[in-house]
């Protein structure tokens, strides 16, 4: 079984048949739209079982998934065998980059997975000066700002939201994040005093960005030692 | 029009370098000159960096490179090299000259994420397109220099591109909420990425070293092209602009 799954060719397998079925994914999401509509709005599992109706629709992404949970799999296995094998520490920096990269990208996947799991996206529409209470949050407008900096070609906002009493500014890229939920601004109108205010918790998201930072040292190693590496001389 | 005409003046100069030989350098880095003068012009122009809008992308991407050669020089023949490299400068420029220029930039792309999202992208492709043409020279030329020079390139690309892929995340999730989308154009990027991974995977395979993983390498090009310029009018996807 181990070794299986640190096999080069176990891995070439899985990732070419991924890539496959990442294939079809992007021919037959555009060609169905009317069934793939709602699937970025909710976690991916939860979108599944609301859309068990349609299951042979479907089945693509349940094969993805599964071929993900064995390029998970493999990913940390074949690290963790490297690291316990191949570990001198003459080649620390060498041997052991790739394989942070490796645990970062076993970080990213992992992350995904959460947040294919749990959490929510939850959108409300907001009117200036009026209180809602949305997700055990209550939240109110006080006020709404709208400019166009020269050169952009769309107007701007700012967002003066009130949750559980905190103030907030929500602007273009610069949501507010309070008790592990993010808060964004989809879109505002300024004629009606309205915005749409989406309400996103995503645990996978800390997964994702200790990942990202776990990848980046690796690839620091990597850099470092390819850099250094000569290149080889003649003909094959 | 003054600006498609720079841009097929310094594209025909990439084309007369094919010829080679003393003359052919000289094309080439007259053409580069213009090339990365043009760039410049619209760096002022814009008043920002020129890379948010698929025009601009293209032909900074196509810069890039071009100024590999300078890198190839001292490692291939002279007249293999300008056979090979400017093919590859031209076809990224063209593709420029077809794309419409918009000189404005969206609010939600005001961001520092979004920069380095693209900075790493172009870079990365560049670095991806250049492995590209060192493994036409290995196979033309059978040295396993060129082997190596495409592995590491690819490598280098890689490592950029998933940069790209951190900052475009990030960007994407501070502005919308969400990092990663079940659109046509993810799912092509997924596959760019997973296939430059299966191309430096399978130069470990005993069975594939060599060139049937230099040629898996080169046909990465077309990939990355199509998920970066095909994906939208063929497949649709929301994201026209970059």
């Amino acid at each position: 079984m181990l070794k299986f799954f640190i096999s080069i060719k176990t891995y070439l397998w899985v990732t070419g048949i991924g890539m496959g079925i990442f294939l079809i994914g992007s021919f037959y999401i555009p060609k169905n739209l009317a069934i793939f509509s709602g699937i970025n709005d909710m976690p991916l599992v939860k979108w599944l079982a609301l859309n068990n109706n349609v299951l042979d629709k479907l089945l693509w992404i349940y094969v993805l998934i599964g071929i993900m949970l064995l390029v998970w799999i493999s990913t940390i296995i074949c690290s963790l065998d490297a690291i316990i094998k191949r570990t001198k520490l003459r080649t620390l920096v060498r041997v052991l980059s790739p394989q942070i990269l490796h645990i970062g990208i076993f970080l990213v996947i992992l992350g995904h997975g959460i947040s294919a799991l749990s959490g929510y996206k939850h959108d409300v529409s907001m009117t200036a000066l009026d209180s809602y209470e949305v997700k055990g949050f209550n939240m109110k407008i006080n006020n709404m700002d709208f400019f166009k900096n020269p050169g952009e070609n769309s107007t701007r906002w700012k967002v003066f939201l009130e949750i559980d009493n905190n103030k907030h500014t929500l602007e273009v890229g610069k949501p507010a994040f309070y008790k592990n939920v993010g808060f964004f601004v989809k879109s505002a109108r300024e004629k009606k005093q309205l915005a749409i205010i989406g309400l996103i918790y995503d645990p996978g998201v800390v997964w994702e960005i200790i990942g990202a930072v776990v990848f980046i040292i690796g690839a620091a190693g990597v850099f470092h030692t390819k850099f250094n590496e000569r290149l080889p001389s003649g003909t094959s | 029009m003054a600006n498609i005409l720079t841009i097929l003046v310094f594209i025909t100069l990439y084309g007369l370098s094919m010829l080679g030989g003393k003359k052919g350098t000289v094309y080439f880095i007259t053409g580069l000159i213009l090339h990365g003068g043009y760039i410049l012009y619209r760096f002022f122009h814009l008043g920002w960096l020129p890379v948010t809008e698929r025009y601009d992308i293209l032909l900074t991407m196509s810069f890039c490179v071009a100024i590999s050669f300078f890198y190839f020089r001292k490692k291939v023949d002279l007249n293999l090299l300008l056979e090979t490299l400017p093919l590859f400068v031209i076809i990224l420029s063209l593709f420029a000259v077809f794309q419409p220029r918009m000189d404005t930039i969206d609010p939600s792309m005001d961001s520092v994420w979004f920069f380095v999202h693209l900075v790493f992208l172009i870079s990365g492709y560049a670095f991806f397109t250049i492995s590209s043409v060192a493994g036409i020279i290995y196979l033309r030329k059978k040295s396993v220099i060129h082997e190596t020079i495409q592995y590491r390139l690819s490598l280098f690309g890689w490592l950029l591109f998933s940069f790209s892929l951190i900052g475009g995340s990030t960007w994407f999730f501070l502005t919308y909420g969400s990092y990663w989308l079940w659109t046509a154009k993810e799912l092509w990027i997924t596959i760019a990425w997973f296939y430059y991974s299966f191309y430096l995977h399978s130069r470990m395979k005993s069975s594939l070293s060599g060139r049937p993983a230099v040629i898996i390498g080169v046909l990465g090009f077309p990939i990355i092209i199509f998920s970066y310029l095909g994906v939208m009018p063929i497949l649709g996807s929301p994201w026209s602009q970059f």
